[in-house]
């Protein structure tokens, strides 16, 4: 009897031992997949970086241009005034005499 | 029957005539709008205008309305066309002249000395204007005016607007700058020219009509005020920086538009005779009086026989 009570504690023991092993291998393992699948969802995912911000250089005006310089002298005045057209115009309308009593004054102002 | 209406703007007198009597009202309504407008962008003597706000940034791209880009364009278009003569970079003169104010402070203020401030006929190429971004950069050193192309370029716009709103021919007149639009009545725009636009209408003097596009007059007789030591006009030269001093005293012109004859009559009080040619190549009918009274007809413009 004292044999087989022997045994039977034995055999509890090496069951017990059996499922510590199991268990620590479980936990290992799990750990493990934990570990990997962490690994494997960073890698999938942007890193954490520091964020820089470029200031750019500073843009340069661009430059608006000017109508086109006259075709004309700047050096002299009389001629200036007498040059042609500098762009195609609409001509000026000829007055006519006038039948009617006057609307209105046109002077200096 | 046309019927007309006046009132004071832009320091002058303000003056619409339409060929249809019932839309009167509303074209006096719609020249207000307009004239409110011009001025907000373009009076130099209010703080907030913003040529104003032009000036006070000069050196600076600073961004503008549609209206005063169109209107320094106009005005920078001009400087082109005659060789800079007639400028928008005058505003330093005038206001070294003591015209920094409204026209009716500065006669009733005290005479200033006046030390002329020459521009030369290119300070206007420093001026950039892109009428499409609507931004502008007035170069440092440099003040604008642009009195003598807002008022016209005001006229056409106007004028456009009321004949496309009412559907009535129409005139209006800024300070004898006069731009007719839509249909005319059967003789045309009676217009009488005189040395002074607040002359009597019926007194004696020429008198033409037009059909379309513009009339403008252009005089070194009024608008006068006193230096120390000295009487101002307000036609600058900017090759002296001082009032014009040339040989013609009265120019009347016609134009395409109103911006076009004001360009030409300012021309003819800045450069004179020197202008004669200039006005000749262009076929622009002009009414001139010399500084001793004498009066010259240029181009198509009707001869005693012919005008009334």
């Amino acid at each position: 009897m004292g044999h087989d009570v022997q045994r039977a504690v034995a055999e509890r023991d090496a069951a017990f031992s059996r499922v510590r092993r199991v268990t620590v291998l479980a936990v290992a393992g799990g750990a493990a997949l934990t570990a990997a699948l962490t690994a494997v969802a960073q890698s999938a995912t942007h890193h954490a970086k520091a964020v820089v911000y470029a200031t750019p250089p500073a843009q340069r005006a661009t430059p608006v241009v000017a109508p086109a310089p006259p075709l004309v002298s700047v050096a002299s005045p009389s001629s200036a005034t007498s040059a042609p057209p500098t762009r195609p115009q609409a001509p000026a309308p000829s007055p006519a005499p006038a039948p009617a009593a006057p609307v209105v004054v046109s002077g200096g102002s | 029957m046309t019927r007309s209406a006046s009132f004071d703007a832009l320091g002058t007198t303000a003056t619409v005539v339409v060929a249809r009597a019932g839309v009167l009202s509303d074209a006096r309504r719609l020249l207000r709008v307009e004239l409110e407008r011009i001025d907000d962008a373009c009076s130099r003597f209010r703080p907030d205008s913003e040529l104003a706000r032009a000036n006070a940034l000069a050196g600076e791209r600073i961004r503008v309305s549609g209206l005063f880009a169109e209107a320094l364009q106009a005005a920078l278009d001009a400087a082109a066309d005659t060789g800079g003569l007639v400028t928008p970079a005058l505003g330093g003169p005038l206001a070294a002249a003591g015209y920094d104010r409204t026209f009716r402070l500065v006669v009733h203020g005290d005479p200033v000395s006046f030390e002329p401030v020459p521009q030369g006929r290119d300070a206007w190429r420093g001026i950039r204007v892109d009428v499409g971004r609507g931004e502008v950069v007035v170069p440092e050193g440099i003040q604008l005016d642009l009195g003598a192309t807002a008022k016209a370029l005001a006229a056409d716009r106007a004028a456009a607007l009321i004949a496309a709103s009412t559907g009535s021919g129409v005139l209006v007149s800024l300070g004898g700058d006069i731009a007719v639009a839509g249909t005319p009545p059967p003789d045309g725009w009676a217009v009488r020219i005189a040395e002074d636009h607040s002359a009597p209408l019926h007194a004696p003097g020429p008198v033409v009509a037009i059909r379309r596009g513009g009339l403008a007059t252009s005089s070194s007789s009024v608008r006068r005020w006193r230096m120390a030591g000295a009487e101002a006009h307000h036609v600058f030269d900017p090759r002296t920086g001082a009032p014009a001093e040339s040989d013609w005293r009265t120019v009347t012109a016609t134009g395409a538009t109103c911006v076009a004859a004001n360009v030409a009559a300012t021309l003819g009080i800045v450069a004179g005779s020197a202008a004669q040619g200039w006005l000749e190549q262009r076929g622009i009918p002009a009414r001139v009086v010399r500084r001793d009274g004498s009066v010259i007809l240029l181009g198509a413009w009707p001869r005693p026989a012919e005008a009334a």
